[in-house]
């Protein structure tokens, strides 16, 4: 008996914790979500995609964060694939600088776009140096928002990449070119599908990471609406709470479903 | 044969040029923090103007209180985290019935706050607590929970990978009770992966921006909200010599990091 709760008393403050501070927060942010004038209703998901500038704001999400997905991928994948295959010196001190950004909080990698595109940065000084003129300021644009999501993605997917191509069998390749296929071939016939799952895996968390992303597009982002920042006006300056637990509860929504499928596919590959 | 040489070579060629720009395009904006820092102004030469340290003065001056207030709440949230996180690792590790499907669920609930966004835990334990807000106990909370699953990952990850169930037994059948079990057996064995789990509670801690963002008050402001405020309303080099302080922190805890983590792969 007393060992019993001894046992007990070993999660016990975990379990009031997240009952207290996480769990009844978060089905009372559902609850809101489904409340109205008329008791409990689905109107406000409703609206979310009736109202132009909601439903503009939740388009917006999604694009961005499918372009920011499948260039990081892309890009992410050659950098995996360069290091899993070429060996230089330095090369453990490359991967901990391209991948240190990781590290990094969500306003900095906003800063960190701002010291490259900003009206004083490094690019438009550089081009005013050379051709008299400034170009490339665009930090406070759509643009500077996608270069400064894949800041982040990138680093996580060569992360998340790079792992899976190492540890992958050189033999099945080996195989496939000894009957005839040649390099690319080889790639993309027997190397990117057996690593497919990673893919999309990789590419789950960085969907998911853009959608959710707050810190960096508030840094940049007045002009542009994304779902987070709506969220964020909707709560601090319209006070209007239901609409702002129904953005937050879509994002949530979103990035759960896409963690949890990101981590089953890991787990069977 | 010919063309495809030289599509071989043209692609080779755009390949390396890509990683190339992606590399600059990582770490250029690092290097010209830190080196925009120290300028006197940040115009189209980084040191025309002369070289200060006065950015930093400022930043000590107005936001100094905002180091010290997160440098607490990340200590605090390290503390609690160690504690609460790796004992629940233990007893869920440990339990006759770890491998069964409840235990599962459990776990996956407790790994939840790694999934869900700052975002809606923000909103939520605002919109829960408001009353609480001022004492800043909110934002303390907000972190422990969000950082919970770094530290409880790397605990149970380690009580299974080695054999400490028949060490613990072993114990347990010499008359230690599970508190003694816990501090003099098991935490010293686990101890390197409750230190890089701390590592990593330490870092998201003191970079936490999406949920504090919901929570801060003026008077409470946390480092990431004093940089934000800084790149909002002041001068690119006070920005500059704010996120450089912030990485004099950051770059030698990832560092320590990746070291614990390779020799642990070794």
């Amino acid at each position: 008996m007393k060992g019993k709760f001894t046992k007990v008393s070993f999660v016990l403050p975990t379990m009031i914790l997240f009952t207290l501070f996480f769990f009844f927060p978060l089905i009372l942010l559902a609850l809101k979500s489904f409340s109205g004038e008329g008791g409990f209703t689905p109107e406000n998901y409703i609206l979310i995609v009736t109202n132009k500038r909601y439903f503009q704001a939740m388009i917006n999400s999604l694009m961005l964060s499918t372009i920011v997905t499948v260039t990081s991928i892309l890009i992410g994948a050659i950098i995996a694939f360069f290091l899993a295959r070429t060996d230089f010196k330095g090369k453990n001190l490359f991967i901990t600088l391209i991948t240190f950004p990781v590290s990094l909080p969500g306003v900095v990698v906003g800063f960190m776009i701002i010291i490259l595109f900003g009206t004083t940065g490094v690019i438009p000084m550089f081009t005013k140096m050379i051709t008299g003129e400034a170009l490339g300021a665009i930090a406070y644009t759509i643009t500077g928002i996608f270069f400064a999501y894949l800041y982040f993605s990138i680093p996580k997917t060569v992360m998340i990449l790079y792992g899976a191509v190492v540890e992958f069998d050189p033999r099945l390749e080996e195989a496939a070119r000894t009957v005839g296929a040649n390099e690319q071939q080889a790639i993309f016939k027997v190397v990117i599908p057996t690593l497919a799952p990673v893919f999309v895996s990789a590419a789950s968390i960085a969907f998911s990471t853009s959608m959710s992303a707050f810190g960096t597009a508030f840094t940049l982002a007045n002009q542009f609406e994304i779902l987070p920042i709506l969220m964020y006006t909707e709560y601090t300056n319209y006070f209007n709470i239901e609409i702002a637990s129904t953005m937050a509860i879509v994002v949530a929504v979103v990035s759960l479903v896409l963690n949890l499928f990101s981590r089953s596919l890991m787990e069977k590959g | 044969m010919e063309t495809y040489n030289l599509t071989g070579k043209l692609l080779k060629f755009i390949v390396y040029a890509l990683i190339l720009l992606t590399t600059l395009f990582l770490t250029l904006p690092i290097v010209f923090t830190i080196l925009g820092s120290f300028s006197k102004y940040w115009g189209e030469s980084m040191f025309g103007s002369g070289v200060t340290l006065d950015w930093y003065k400022y930043v000590f001056q107005y936001y100094g209180h905002t180091i010290g207030l997160t440098l607490l709440i990340t200590f605090l949230t390290v503390l609690i985290n160690v504690f609460i996180g790796s004992m629940a690792a233990y007893s869920i590790a440990m339990s006759r019935f770890s491998h069964s499907k409840w235990m599962k669920v459990v776990e996956e609930l407790l790994t939840l706050p790694a999934a869900v966004p700052g975002i809606a835990i923000g909103l939520a334990l605002a919109q829960s607590f408001p009353v609480m807000r001022s004492s800043g106990v909110l934002i303390l909370i907000g972190h422990v929970i969000f950082t919970f699953p770094l530290m409880f990952r790397a605990v149970t990850g380690a009580i299974r990978s080695t054999d400490l169930r028949s060490i613990d037994e072993c114990a347990q059948a010499l008359g230690a009770g599970p508190f003694r079990r816990f501090f003099t057996v098991i935490f010293p064995a686990i101890r390197v992966s409750v230190f890089s789990g701390a590592i990593n509670v330490f870092m998201t801690s003191l970079g936490e921006f999406n949920i504090t963002f919901f929570l801060y008050t003026p008077s409470l402001m946390t480092f990431p909200v004093g940089m934000y405020e800084s790149y909002a309303s002041l001068r690119i080099e006070v920005g500059s010599a704010f996120t450089t302080l912030f990485l004099a922190l950051a770059i030698p805890l990832s560092y320590i990091l990746n070291r614990l983590n390779k020799s642990k792969v070794k």
